[in-house]
């Protein structure tokens, strides 16, 4: 009798072996693509020029350089945004912090067209605005507004070191950064005088991803 | 030896009337259920170009039905899961029609990121909004079934699309193939708010007996 139903049982099993059977439906397959990382940043308008008062030095109006950070990366990002301005020697940084300053930073520009030697922008910088306006020909520096934390957006700090502002990007999607060099206010003391030729005085902002 | 004992017992087996209808009892047993076989076939992954959402192949599924009868109400079923680890459909079509193929589209989702209903809902909507669909992609999808078997796209009691699959017996082919390009309005790069992840959607055949 066991070897009748073993018989039966392999008659049985042959039927089921020939062919996989679902119950109810078939195994889920995952169909996947895999996105790649988005990352740039693109200028993003802003107003970049302005008049010099001849008088006092005193900005027509502010400057306000922008940038579009686009990430889709949910991961945070670092970026630093840092300054240059040209000098005979090469371009060297622009932002700093005076020591008399406890709350605001700088940004030195020089004259594009008489390029200054870059010892005259450090004095500009070690001096907390110069001893004197003599010596630092064709430089003049200007009062920034400081870029502040947005929650859950970013995170920004001053690196007293490198000069240069350390961004922690908290989200994904298309951010806007906006820098500020307000109108109207006088240069940082002692870096405007009859000693700055005339010509465009400029610097370059830059915000990167590190 | 062992092939005589067997071969006796053999014998015995179909000439006992007794046992004949414990025999004709286990052969019932096997009658009564259909004899339904699928093979699953196709290109499951793929790469997605971060600057305009297009895929780097058609991702492809195909359902090879081998059955002994012809059959109804199998369902092709596409579901992503939402940010609330709600199954949700990830078809959606503009077509009610019964014919041997459809078009679709299909919502492929984040799944480290998984998006909220309402932006899968977007993307299966007539018009979509790169902002209000994040984390989900649509494409679109053409679906086929060959030996004379028919599609229908239907609704389900929860209001979740699926494919009403209607069988002959024999070998069928279903198949849906996904392509490359976007539904437009559901990849951005400039709002960038699909994740630089893995986008899935899960694909079955149910309701299969």
């Amino acid at each position: 009798m066991k070897k009748q139903t073993l018989f039966l049982l392999s008659i049985l099993g042959l039927f089921i072996s020939n062919s996989i059977s679902y119950s109810a439906q078939t195994p889920i397959t995952k169909l996947s693509a895999t996105n790649g990382e988005i990352k740039s940043i693109v200028a993003n308008g802003g107003q970049l020029s302005a008049n010099i008062d001849v008088n006092d030095g005193k900005l027509s109006n502010a400057l306000t350089p922008g940038f579009l950070i686009v990430t889709n990366s949910n991961s945070q990002k670092s970026l630093q945004l840092t300054a240059t301005c040209n000098t005979q020697d090469g371009p060297v940084n622009a932002f700093f912090f005076p020591l008399f300053s406890l709350e605001y930073h700088y940004i030195a520009l020089t004259n594009s067209n008489v390029l200054p030697p870059s010892h005259c922008v450090d004095c500009v910088k070690k001096f907390n605005g110069a001893l004197n306006s003599d010596n630092n020909p064709n430089v003049i520096a200007y009062r920034m507004t400081n870029l502040e934390d947005i929650p859950n957006v970013m995170d920004v700090r001053y690196d007293n070191n490198f000069n240069r502002w350390d961004i922690t990007l908290l989200k994904r999607g298309a951010t806007a950064l906006n820098v500020e060099i307000p109108g109207g206010e006088l240069p940082l003391t002692n870096t405007y005088s009859t000693c700055d030729e005339g010509g465009n005085y400029q610097a370059t902002i830059t915000l990167s991803f590190i | 030896m062992k092939f005589l004992k067997f071969l006796l017992l053999f014998l015995f087996f179909i000439s006992n009337k007794a046992y004949a209808d414990i025999v004709a009892l286990n052969n019932l047993l096997i009658e009564v259920t259909p004899t339904v076989s699928v093979d699953i076939q196709g290109n499951y992954s793929t790469n997605i170009n971060p600057d305009n959402g297009t895929l780097g192949s058609n991702l492809t599924i195909n359902f090879l039905v081998s059955s002994n009868e012809d059959l109804n109400n199998i369902r092709l079923k596409a579901i992503v899961n939402d940010s609330n680890n709600t199954s949700i459909s990830a078809i959606s079509s503009q077509q009610s029609s019964i014919g041997s193929n459809a078009s679709c589209y299909v919502v492929l989702a984040n799944n480290t990121y998984p998006p909220t209903a309402a932006s899968i809902a977007d993307c299966k909507a007539p018009n979509s909004t790169p902002q209000i669909n994040e984390e989900a992609i649509a494409y679109l999808g053409t679906l086929n079934i060959d030996n004379q078997g028919t599609l229908e796209y239907q609704l389900d009691e929860s209001n979740q699309g699926y494919y009403n699959c209607t069988i002959l017996n024999g070998n069928t082919n279903i198949s849906l193939n996904i392509g490359t390009t976007p539904k437009p309005g559901t990849y951005d790069s400039q709002t960038a708010l699909d994740g630089d992840n893995t986008f899935e959607v899960m694909v079955y055949l149910d309701n299969i007996p």
